[in-house]
């Protein structure tokens, strides 16, 4: 059994204005559209898109911070399925979270210890408070573990520079002793010189705990090296899943290997048709059909299940790359 | 640049202390010639009206009738007046009022205003709507109407001053502390803690409150000039403090009576009103340097 | 060959709180006729800041000694007038956020109007131009882009925009300050092949700021690399990625995720941190993090050398010459 298995998970939010809706626009998006993920105890799975893909809204539904409108996300034994579930409580205690930008997720007029210890003391109470040193004893700990010295405790944010306040959220996520960490772009800003520092700080982490972590980027080259599996989003829906290896020699999706080619040097990028269409105007059948450069009658009729090509590698396409058997099967059918 | 910049911040002193943000912001408050000025000043008028009964020289309502306007001398500093009470006395217990209904006044309309502006903030969208409509209503009130009219029922005393103070000015920092609450609820580190599973108590508690300090204090010192104000315009006009009491207010309605005969009653009553209202306010100009994120450079 | 731009021993001082900050130091650099030029360094690289000085937009505190030569004149021998006219029609740039370059209340078309407002030509012409430079930035419908407003716009379309707007005025030199950062991977391809494919359109030459070496291999045909303020290697693309002589380059290169073939768990890192401007070590600027550093790189600051086809500040091109 997976350690987290987030199934056929909708996300939708409120949009529009009362006057859209009366000219009869939707009075949702639909954000997250059945997505089904699974990762492994001890495993990183990179969740790879394009802005708009949803990604980061997944990753925020894991922690709690996003309506869900449908599907279930199980982590450790405990299930949750609306926003408002009791299980959040100790589904919480195993989900680390950090956030795109490190400065902004920490509280200007809080000192480190105690945004780093804030995990522990949310999770006593308000009627059982952790007592101030105990706080800081704890800060100090999990500083060291993220490679920072004790002084920094006493800190505010505005005295870290950007890599260090990374190094502080990586302490805070780390603060309950999670099973999963949710890293959401973790490597946005840093200079190259530095990234390689944080990558290797979870790598070593993992090592050391055994922790989970779902890494959100955009950045493939950072995926490819620190990811086991890989699951690529676009507008929505998870359209391929392999193990990291896989999908970088033998993409099935068509998306994937745009995505792919546009990140390798020295090739020529293959340029997809035109721009990602609006979540409000979600294209029928396959939602890629409109860029893709493989689009046959079928894509734009039916949307494309999710198929097995083989080890833990699945992909929502009618005809995926290097799989022509499964093309011929697809074109019967709807002939 | 941020990272070389940052790395190479000032190694942690053994004094944190020195590095709390309320050291560091009294220093830079103080460190412009007007902040330090404006401290001062308000400083001295504090420590003068909490210790009127020791420094004032005489009984601020014993009447003395063969001393009736006589000017300043070294026996009485400011003179007296009409029925020859010590003017010096009686600004300083003048200043105990003042002080006492701006103090009062105005940390209970920001406690009300404040709790409301939070829950409004916070809370559902209903709550904050009705909360929104009734606050604009109380501050589309002509404040000096609303007062008299309160006073006309009630009867003038100190409490319905405050009362009327509290009740008044509350809608103007629920405006501020509501909008603030609806911009940090969107933060980063809000959020942050909502993934912990805070409750909205503790997030009220930890994040909003203390980011909402600043701004307050700020607001508070540019008020209380206006309170000082109030106070006095009532007292002035028989509707707030009652005589004999002493107030800058009905001081000044003394002076007023007498201006011709003796200007230096409308004087003793007239400057310490100004004095106050610029120290206040210029006070509260420091504090917003201070507490303004743009104006220091935080390090 | 004639340079279209010329930097000597360009140093940029920035008045600062307590001392003058010498964010970038004795630069040497040119860039030649229809060449694209990768300007790469990490952040305190001072990259920006040499940036500003060329498109004179450094706060008027700010002291720049050396010589900026664009076409033969010097920059800053010139009038502020003749800057700034220089600036709209021999300088143009795109910056990393395309949606603060345009006004959000003008349409498309108007703004393209008024960049080409210093050229000749009548109203009907330069809207001509206008809609023609679109289709050759790869809008497909340039007609109804030009009706709209920036933020009706996507961020690809927003940048290809800016590109065009910098384009119609055929500018001499093209800046494009980190133009794709803010894109997603497939926009950023798009976009770095429309800059490819419209380098005829600038009658000059373009200098392509950015800190992906992966862009700069794909797109520049010479490459500077600046370091904590100092330009520390410069030569030909192909010259400067297969042959990295700084221990800087090659150390940047090497951490370059998207440059290493084989998976691991430990990425390699530059141990240490950028110096301050303030607080700069003795010798070479790199001595403090460079694996290779040895007793002279702290004593003696190098001095940019050729090497090949490249010009290297680094000792060990001297010692490796003196050893041969």
């Amino acid at each position: 059994m997976p350690l987290l298995e987030v199934k056929d998970l909708v996300v939708r939010y409120p949009s529009g204005t009362i006057f859209d809706r009366l000219k009869g626009a939707p009075g949702e998006v639909t954000v997250l559209d059945g997505v089904s993920i699974a990762v492994e105890a001890g495993e990183t799975l990179g969740l790879v898109g394009e802005s708009g893909s949803g990604k980061t809204t997944l990753g925020r539904a894991i922690a709690g911070l996003a309506p869900l409108s449908g599907g279930k996300i199980a982590l450790a034994g405990d299930t949750v399925t609306s926003r408002r579930d009791r299980a959040w409580k100790t589904l919480r205690r195993n989900v680390g979270f950090m956030f795109q930008d490190p400065v902004a997720a920490l509280d200007p007029r809080m000192r480190l210890s105690s945004a780093i210890t804030e995990p522990l003391a949310v999770d006593a109470g308000l009627l059982h408070p952790i007592s101030g040193r105990k706080r800081r004893r704890r800060a100090r700990e999990l500083l060291a573990e993220v490679g920072l010295t004790s002084d920094f405790a006493d800190r505010f944010p505005h005295q870290v520079s950007g890599g260090q306040a990374r190094r502080v959220t990586v302490a805070r996520a780390l603060a309950m002793r999670p099973k999963l960490v949710i890293a959401d772009e973790p490597t946005a800003g840093l200079d190259l010189s530095v990234q390689g520092e944080l990558l290797n700080l979870l790598n070593a982490i993992q090592a050391a705990d055994d922790i989970s972590f779902l890494f959100i980027t955009h950045n493939l080259a950072v995926a490819r090296h620190v990811t086991h599996r890989v699951a690529v989003m676009y507008l929505g829906r998870i359209v391929e899943t392999a193990p990291t290896k896989t999908l970088f020699s033998d993409p099935a999706h068509p998306y994937t290997h745009a995505l792919l080619n546009a990140h390798s040097p020295g090739k020529p990028a293959t340029r997809l048709k035109g721009e990602a269409p609006s979540l409000k105007i979600r294209p029928t059948g396959c939602e890629f059909h409109t860029r893709c450069p493989i689009a046959r009658d079928i894509c734009r009729r039916e949307a494309p299940p999710a198929r097995e090509l083989g080890a833990s590698h699945t992909v929502r396409c009618h005809f995926p790359r290097g799989h022509e058997d499964l093309h011929v099967e697809r074109e019967a059918k709807a002939a | 640049m941020a990272i070389a910049e940052d790395r190479a911040a000032p190694p942690e002193t053994r004094r944190p202390l020195a590095e709390s943000p309320f050291a560091k912001g009294f220093q830079r408050m103080v460190s412009s010639p007007q902040g330090a000025i404006a401290f001062a000043v308000v400083a001295l008028l504090v420590l003068g009206a909490v210790f009127a009964p020791l420094i004032a020289p005489y009984d601020p309502i014993a009447i003395a009738p063969r001393i009736r306007f006589e000017g300043p001398s070294w026996a009485h500093l400011l003179g007296t007046d009409q029925i020859g009470r010590d003017l010096f006395s009686r600004v300083l217990y003048g200043a105990r009022v003042a002080l006492k209904v701006s103090l009062f006044g105005t940390t209970a309309a920001l406690s009300l205003g404040a709790m409301l502006g939070i829950i409004a903030g916070l809370g559902p969208r209903w709550i904050d709507s009705v909360l929104v409509i009734f606050c604009d209503s109380v501050r589309s009130l002509p404040m000096i109407l609303f007062a008299l009219a309160v006073v006309a029922i009630y009867g003038p005393s100190m409490n319905t001053l405050i009362g009327v103070i509290a009740f008044s000015m509350a809608p103007g920092y629920f405006r501020v502390v509501r909008n603030q609450v609806l911009v940090l609820r969107e933060t980063d580190f809000v959020t942050a803690a909502n993934a912990m599973g805070a409750s909205r108590l503790r997030v009220a508690l930890t994040h909003l409150v203390p980011n909402l300090i600043g701004p307050l204090i700020v607001l508070i010192a540019m008020d209380i000039p206006a309170v000082i104000g109030i106070e006095s315009g009532l007292s002035f006009l028989g509707q707030g403090i009652q005589p004999p009491d002493a107030s800058w207010g009905t001081m000044l309605s003394d002076g007023y009576s007498y201006i011709r005969k003796a200007p230096h009653i409308a004087v003793a009553a007239g400057l310490p009103v100004i004095v106050a209202t610029v120290a206040f306010t210029f006070l509260g100009e420091a504090l917003r340097d201070v507490f303004d994120p743009k104006s220091g450079k935080g390090r | 060959m004639e340079d279209v731009v010329k930097i000597e021993n360009v140093s940029i001082t920035y008045a600062g709180d307590k001392e003058p900050v010498p964010a970038v130091r004795d630069i040497d650099l040119a860039v030649g006729r229809e060449r694209i030029l990768g300007l790469v360094g990490e952040s305190g690289s001072g990259k920006s800041s040499l940036v500003g000085a060329m498109l004179s937009l450094l706060p008027a505190s700010s002291r720049i000694d050396g010589h900026i030569l664009i076409d033969g004149a010097d920059l800053y021998g010139l009038t502020p007038k003749e800057r700034r006219a220089m600036r709209g029609r021999t300088v143009a740039t795109v910056s990393q956020d395309p949606f603060t370059a345009l006004n959000p209340v003008v349409s498309i078309g108007r703004q393209l109007l008024e960049f080409q407002h210093r050229l000749a030509g009548s109203r009907r012409e330069k809207l001509e131009n206008a809609k023609k430079m679109l289709e050759q930035v790869g809008i497909a419908d340039a007609d109804v882009r030009m009706k709209q407003y920036p933020h009706q716009l996507s961020g690809g379309l927003r940048q290809r925009v800016a590109i065009a707007a910098a384009l119609l005025v055929r500018p001499r030199l093209l800046i494009a300050d980190e133009p794709t950062t803010a894109l997603d991977a497939t926009t950023e391809a798009e976009v770095i092949e429309i800059i490819r494919d419209m380098r005829g359109a600038v009658d000059g030459s373009i200098v392509f700021v950015t800190h992906d070496m992966g862009v700069v291999s794909r797109l520049c045909d010479d490459v500077a690399v600046m370091y904590a303020g100092e330009l520390v290697e410069s030569g030909p693309v192909a010259e400067v990625m297969e042959r990295p002589r700084h221990p800087y380059t090659a150390a940047l290169l090497a951490c370059d995720p998207s440059r290493i073939k084989t998976t691991s768990g430990d990425l390699p890192t530059i141990p240490g941190t950028v110096p301050k401007p303030t607080d700069l070590p003795p010798g070479c600027i790199f001595s403090p993090r460079c694996p290779k550093v040895f007793a002279r790189c702290r004593r003696e600051a190098p001095a940019l050398t050729a090497a090949g086809p490249s010009r290297v500040a680094c000792h060990l091109i001297e010692e490796a010459d003196a050893a041969a």
